[in-house]
């Protein structure tokens, strides 16, 4: 299997203001996000990252996706360094985060556009690729629409296939079926499978069983900084669900009884 | 280069089309010129009288020697025989009449008599009309007191003994004002746009997703900047032009002597420059604010104190009555050195030394805030922290 994504003992700690502090309940102002975190993502397979609010996940993926640097470690898409080289690494993934609200003014056309031009695609490219993708997802008929104009379900869509409009081969999306309706959420999983057919390595990081058990090939389990577990789905669930798997670790890794 | 051009066609985009932005570029100097003019108006009534409106004197005793006293002060006025004192009066406070002037009996003959005859003058001064009539006429009233029965004489010919040309009193009372009320302008029109900027960004989540793309962070940074800048040009430019075709206008007009013909046209090309280098200058400043923010609110508190460190520069362009500085490193110094440009320019006394030092002084800053804005979309404590 070709290695996509290798991650290296990723370490990160942030500093809170007393505020946080106060609100993480913790004895000093430092929280450790990320503790050592190694792992691997091979070519086609959707890789899922799973663990409560607050495990790491996302800062996981933002160090992953060049945002923020790591304190030690390293992260490397296809060879390349998200820590010494982040301006050839970005051009190597697609990133998608539930908190992205697009600017309401816009039109999903010219936001379409926009994004493709600051990834360097080709306009004659591009233009293909936004009337396959916009006609995949229904959004042909509302490419003139403002974003304000939108359904929350069609915001959505848009967000997506605007992570991907440089066809990367190694995409990352942060909780991405966070507050969909289920339609939506379908739409957007069916698609998350098509692009693994397609040969592209997927990161999702969620909180939601169902969702790892519908789509992801391999499962890592995040608690307190720590990725407590690595494996394939289907070793993980051979003798109890993936929930029951989890909260089992849980209990372990935490001590407290859910 | 074309990431810089796409950033800022898009940033213009999303300002020149939307018709509530382009409003409130534009509405600022729009309003500036009819409040200003309005003002102007107000001020001239009360110091110069109203010229459309006749004031009506109610008067007892007037000698004829007195009719040349009240043409003296350029008013339209009709004057009555007052039926008595205490109907005087309460027409005043009905304001049927404006102003009651009684005078003693025999004035004139009092007078030539060195007796010290007397005038009393009766007005309200809660009505505006009554008020002004009573400024004017009493003045008139002790001009000509001074004249009959001097103790000595002050400037009492009838030249003038002011020296000073219409321009110079122009340019006294325009590069008094014009620094620190366009400082102001200029900085609330980059307000309006920059705050919102980086710090949206940063609240909706689509700043992820920019620095996601394999763009420069300096790049974002200058497209931008850039289009902020073209923004906030366009807002502070009709501000200008506003402002500098009212500012006579709210300064008393024709009356006061100021006029706009005291400048040329390299003037306002002089202005023009120092206001686009400011306009980049507080743009800067703005989305540094903004990247600092964690929300739009936030910006909009942060930005407020950063106004009144810019009010309290620019106000002492008032101080030495808008006489420029003449210490070259004071022009070094940001946000003064633009005002006190622009009192050079409108006070006549123009330094292209000074004007150059203040265009490359703020373009360094500029450069430096451009290069500041670049390490902040590299800091991950500051664009992720919630």
């Amino acid at each position: 299997m070709e290695e996509i994504l290798k991650v290296e003992g990723l370490k990160k700690t942030f500093k809170l203001s007393r505020k946080q502090q106060k609100t993480e309940k913790l004895a000093d102002r430092t929280k450790v996000a990320v503790n050592g975190i190694s792992f691997s993502a091979y070519k086609g397979e959707i890789f899922g990252l799973l663990g409560p609010n607050g495990a790491g996940k996302t800062t996981t993926l933002r160090i992953i996706s060049t945002l923020i640097k790591p304190d030690d470690g390293d992260a490397f898409i296809d060879g390349v360094s998200v820590v010494k080289n982040p301006d050839k690494a970005r051009a190597k993934l697609g990133f998608l985060t539930s908190e992205l609200k697009l600017e309401d003014f816009f039109t999903p056309d010219y936001l379409y556009d926009y994004f493709s031009s600051l990834h360097g695609v080709e306009k004659s490219v591009a233009a293909e690729r936004k009337a396959k993708l916009f006609d995949r997802f229904g959004i042909t008929e509302f490419a003139h629409v403002k974003i304000g104009d939108l359904s929350t379900g069609m915001k959505q869509k848009i967000s997506l296939v605007i992570s991907i409009v440089h066809d990367p081969d190694f995409i990352i999306f942060d909780e991405p079926t966070n507050g969909l309706d289920v339609i939506t959420a379908k739409t957007v999983t069916d698609f998350l499978i098509e692009l693994k057919n397609l040969g592209k390595t997927i990161i999702i990081s969620t909180h939601i069983f169902s969702l790892v058990e519908k789509i992801c090939d391999r499962v890592g389990v995040i608690i307190n900084g720590k990725m407590v577990l690595i494996g394939k789905l289907k070793e993980l669930t051979e003798l109890k669900p993936l929930e029951d798997v989890f909260f089992d670790l849980y209990l372990k890794e935490s001590g407290e009884n859910v | 280069m074309s990431d810089i051009i796409t950033i800022m066609k898009k940033e213009l985009k999303r300002f020149f089309s939307d018709k509530r932005i382009l409003l409130s570029l534009i509405l600022p100097g729009v309003l500036i010129y009819v409040m200003y003019s309005f003002m102007g108006s107000i001020f001239e009534n009360v110091f110069s009288g109203n010229k459309d409106y006749t004031y009506i004197i109610a008067e007892e005793n007037k000698p004829d020697s007195f009719d040349d006293v009240l043409k003296r002060t350029g008013i339209k006025y009709e004057i009555k025989k007052a039926e008595n004192e205490e109907k005087a009066k309460a027409d005043i406070k009905d304001g049927n009449v404006d102003i009651y002037i009684k005078f003693d009996e025999n004035f004139d003959e009092k007078t030539s008599e060195n007796a010290v005859p007397s005038v009393e003058v009766y007005y309200d001064s809660a009505n505006v009309n009554s008020q002004t009539a009573y400024t004017l006429i009493y003045s008139a009233l002790l001009e000509r007191s001074v004249k009959v029965t001097p103790v000595y004489l002050v400037n009492a010919g009838e030249e003038s003994y002011d020296l000073a040309t219409k321009q110079e009193l122009s340019a006294m009372m325009i590069t008094m004002m014009l620094p620190f009320i366009l400082m102001i302008f200029l900085f609330t029109g980059c307000m309006a746009v920059s705050t919102e900027s980086i710090a949206g960004e940063k609240e909706r989540g689509t700043i992820a997703t920019l620095l996601v793309t394999p763009v420069k962070r300096s790049h974002i940074a200058i497209g931008k900047i850039l289009a902020l800048s073209i923004t906030s040009l366009v807002s502070a430019v009709i501000s200008f032009i506003g402002l500098i075709f009212s500012l006579p206008k709210l300064m008393g007009g024709e009356a006061t002597g100021i006029s706009l013909s005291a400048y040329g046209f390299s003037t306002y090309i002089g202005t023009l420059g120092v206001i686009i280098v400011t306009v980049l200058l507080f743009t800067v400043i703005l989305s540094i604010v903004s990247a600092l923010s964690k929300s739009i609110k936030e910006a909009s508190q942060f930005a407020m104190p950063v106004m009144i460190v810019v009010m309290a520069v620019s106000v002492l362009s008032m101080v030495n009555q808008g006489a420029a500085n003449t210490n070259w490193w004071a022009y070094l110094i940001p946000v003064y050195n633009s005002a006190q440009c622009i009192s050079g320019l409108f006070s006549l006394s123009f330094n292209s030394l000074f004007f150059v030092i203040t265009v490359i002084s703020n373009i360094v800053f500029v450069g430096l805030g451009v290069f500041a804005l670049a390490k902040i979309f590299n800091s991950e404590k500051i664009m992720f922290n919630k």
